[in-house]
C-alpha cells in the first residue's frame, strides 16, 4: 500500500474515532445528568460521589451490553453502509445540536440527535430508508416517556399506600429508600451504558475496521470524561427544575426510568434515557398533582426533543448535500 | 443484625425523650413545692431535675456519637440529630426554671401565687404530650396524621401557655408592688414560658421530620 493511502487512512480512522468520541462525551454530559440529577437533586449524594458512579456502571454497561443497540444504529435505519464522510456528518451534526442543548442546560436526547442525522443523511444519499424501524423508533420515544411516567405513578401511590399501613420505623424506610436511591443510580448508568454507547460508535463499528469492543470501551470512557467535565449542568433541571424530589421520590423515578430504558435497550431499540427519567420525574410529580410540575420546563424540554432530530436531520443533509459539491 | 445502628439511635431517642418528659415532671413538682414553701423538698426535686437532665445530655452524646459513626444517611442524619438537640433545649429550660426559682426564690406575692402555679403546671405538662409525638412518630406506630396531630397538640398547649402569661404579665405590671420586684417576677415568668416555647420548637422539627420522611 502506497504511503499516501496509509497516511489518508489513519487521518480517516481518527477522524471517525475522534467524531464517535465527541458524541460519547456528549452522551456523558446531557445523559449522565439524568441519571444523577434526582439523588444529587434530594441531596442524597454528592455530585462528586455520583458522577465517580456512573463513571464505573456506565462503563461496565457499555461493555456488557452495549452491542445490541450498536447493531441498530450501524444498520437499522439505512439500508446500506454509511461511508466515511456521511459518518463524520451525522456524529459532529448530532453532537453539536446536543452540546448546545447540554451549554443552555436543556435536557436532549443523543440518541434522538444521532436517528435525525441518520434520516439526514439517508435522505441525501437517496439511500433506502427502513421507515418501518424509524416507525418503530420515534414510537418508542412516545411509549419510552409514558411507560416511564406511568411506572413512576404507580410505584410511588403504592409506596405511599405501604408506608401508611406497615408500622414500621420511618427512619428507617428513609434510610433503605435511601440506600436503594444510590442502588439504582448504579442500575440507571449501567442501563445508559447499554442503551447509548453505540450510539456514538455504531457507524465506525459497521466499517469493520476496529474490533466492537474496543469502540464501546471507546465510547464508554468518554462517556465517563463527559459526566466527570461537563455533566453537572442539565443536572439542576432533571434533579430540581421539573418537580421538586424528596428521597422516596428520587429513588422511584430512578427505578422507572431504568426499567424502561433497559427494556428498550434489550430489543435493541435506542431511546434516550431524557425522555425515560424525563416521564419518571413528571410520573412522580403528578401524585401529588399537576400543580407540582413546572410546565414551562417540560414545555422547553418538548420542543428541545422535537427539535433535536429535526435540526440533526436538516443539517446533516444540507452539509452532506454541500461537502458532496464541493468535493465532486 | 441488619441496621443495628440505626435502630439503637431510636432506642436512644426514645430514652432521651423520656428523660426529657421526667425533667418537666420532676420540675413541675419542685416548683409546686416551692410555692408550698416546702424548700427542702423542692431543692431535693430540683436536684433530682439537674441529675435527670444530665442523663439526658449523655444519651444525647450517645445519639450523636452513634449516627456521626455512621448510622442512617447524611440526608437523614442531620435532621436527626436536630430533633434531639431541640428535645435537649426542653430539659435544659426545665433545668433552668428549677435554678432561677430555687436559687434566686422571688418573692410572689400572694395573689400571683395561684396564676404562677397554673402556668408552672401547663407548661410542665408540654412534656407528657412531647413524649408521645415521639414516640408515635418513632416507632411508625401511628398513620402520619396522627404525628402530626400530636405536634400541632404541643402547639396548642404553647398557646395556652401564651395566653396564660398575657394575663400574668398584665397582672404583674398593673400590681402595686415595686419596679424592680415587677421586673423580677417577669424574668421568672419568662424562664416558665420557655418550657413550652422549646417544646414547640421541638415539635415543630419533629413535624418537619415527618413531612421529609412520611410520604
Amino acid at each position: 500500500m502506497r504511503r499516501g493511502v496509509v497516511i489518508e487512512l489513519e487521518a480517516i480512522i481518527f477522524a471517525m474515532l475522534g467524531s464517535g468520541a465527541y458524541v460519547a462525551w456528549n452522551i456523558g454530559a446531557s445523559d449522565t445528568a439524568n441519571c444523577i440529577g434526582t439523588t444529587v437533586g434530594c441531596g442524597l449524594i454528592s455530585y462528586r460521589k455520583a458522577v465517580i458512579i456512573v463513571a464505573v456502571f456506565s462503563l461496565a454497561g457499555t461493555l456488557l451490553q452495549g452491542d445490541q443497540v450498536m447493531k441498530t444504529i450501524g444498520k437499522g435505519i439505512v439500508k446500506e453502509n454509511l461511508e466515511y464522510l456521511a459518518i463524520l456528518v451525522v456524529l459532529i451534526c448530532s453532537g453539536f445540536f446536543v452540546t448546545l442543548a447540554t451549554f443552555f442546560k436543556i435536557p436532549v436526547s443523543t440518541s434522538q440527535a444521532i436517528v435525525g442525522g441518520v434520516l439526514g443523511i439517508g435522505l441525501a444519499l437517496d439511500a433506502q430508508i427502513e421507515y418501518s424501524k424509524l416507525i418503530t423508533i420515534a414510537q418508542s420515544w412516545l411509549i419510552c416517556p409514558v411507560l416511564a411516567m406511568a411506572l413512576a405513578y404507580g410505584l410511588h401511590q403504592l409506596l405511599i399506600l405501604l408506608l401508611k399501613r406497615l408500622n414500621i420505623n420511618p427512619l428507617l424506610v428513609q434510610n433503605t429508600i435511601g440506600k436503594l436511591a444510590i442502588l439504582s443510580v448504579c442500575y440507571v448508568a449501567f442501563a445508559m451504558g447499554a442503551c447509548n454507547a453505540g450510539n456514538a460508535v455504531g457507524f465506525i463499528a459497521n466499517l469493520n475496521i476496529i474490533h466492537p469492543k474496543l469502540l464501546l470501551l471507546i465510547s464508554g470512557m468518554f462517556i465517563s470524561l463527559g459526566a466527570i467535565t461537563y455533566g453537572k449542568k442539565v443536572s439542576g433541571t432533571v434533579g430540581k427544575g421539573i418537580t421538586p424530589l424528596d428521597l422516596s421520590g428520587a429513588f422511584i423515578a430512578q427505578m422507572s426510568a431504568a426499567f424502561g430504558m433497559h427494556l428498550f435497550s434489550l430489543l435493541g431499540i435506542p431511546v434516550s434515557t431524557t425522555s425515560a427519567i424525563v416521564g419518571a420525574v413528571v410520573g412522580v410529580g403528578l401524585v401529588k398533582g399537576t400543580s407540582a410540575i413546572k410546565k414551562k420546563t417540560i414545555f422547553i424540554i418538548l420542543v428541545g426533543w422535537l427539535l433535536t432530530p429535526a435540526c440533526a436531520a436538516g443539517t446533516a443533509f444540507f452539509i452532506y448535500r454541500g461537502l458532496n459539491y464541493i468535493l465532486s | 443484625m441488619l441496621f443495628k445502628k440505626e435502630k439503637k439511635v431510636i432506642e436512644l431517642i426514645e430514652a432521651h425523650a423520656n428523660k426529657v418528659k421526667q425533667c418537666l415532671e420532676l420540675t413541675s413538682k419542685a416548683l409546686k413545692a416551692f410555692f408550698a414553701g416546702q424548700m427542702h423538698s423542692a431543692k431535693t426535686l430540683a436536684r433530682k431535675t439537674d441529675k435527670t437532665e444530665s442523663e439526658a445530655d449523655l444519651i444525647r452524646h450517645e445519639v450523636r456519637n452513634i449516627l456521626y459513626s455512621g448510622a442512617y444517611m447524611p440526608l437523614l442524619r442531620e435532621d436527626i440529630y436536630k430533633l434531639v438537640e431541640r428535645m435537649d433545649a426542653v430539659a435544659n429550660a426545665a433545668e433552668k426554671c428549677c435554678d432561677i426559682f430555687l436559687n434566686q426564690r422571688p418573692p410572689v406575692p400572694a395573689s400571683m401565687a395561684q396564676d404562677f402555679m397554673q402556668i408552672a403546671e401547663v407548661s410542665m405538662s408540654i412534656g407528657k404530650a412531647l413524649e408521645n409525638a415521639m414516640l408515635c412518630y418513632l416507632r411508625g406506630v401511628c398513620p402520619v396524621e396522627e404525628s402530626r396531630r400530636l405536634a400541632k397538640e404541643i402547639g396548642m398547649i404553647e398557646s395556652k401557655v401564651d395566653k396564660l402569661e398575657w394575663d400574668i404579665t398584665k397582672k404583674i405590671f398593673s400590681s402595686h408592688i415595686n419596679y424592680s420586684l415587677k421586673l423580677h417576677l417577669r424574668y421568672c415568668l419568662d424562664a416558665l414560658v420557655q418550657v413550652s416555647d422549646k417544646a414547640e420548637d421541638a415539635a415543630d422539627q419533629m413535624e418537619l421530620v415527618t413531612f421529609k420522611s412520611m410520604t
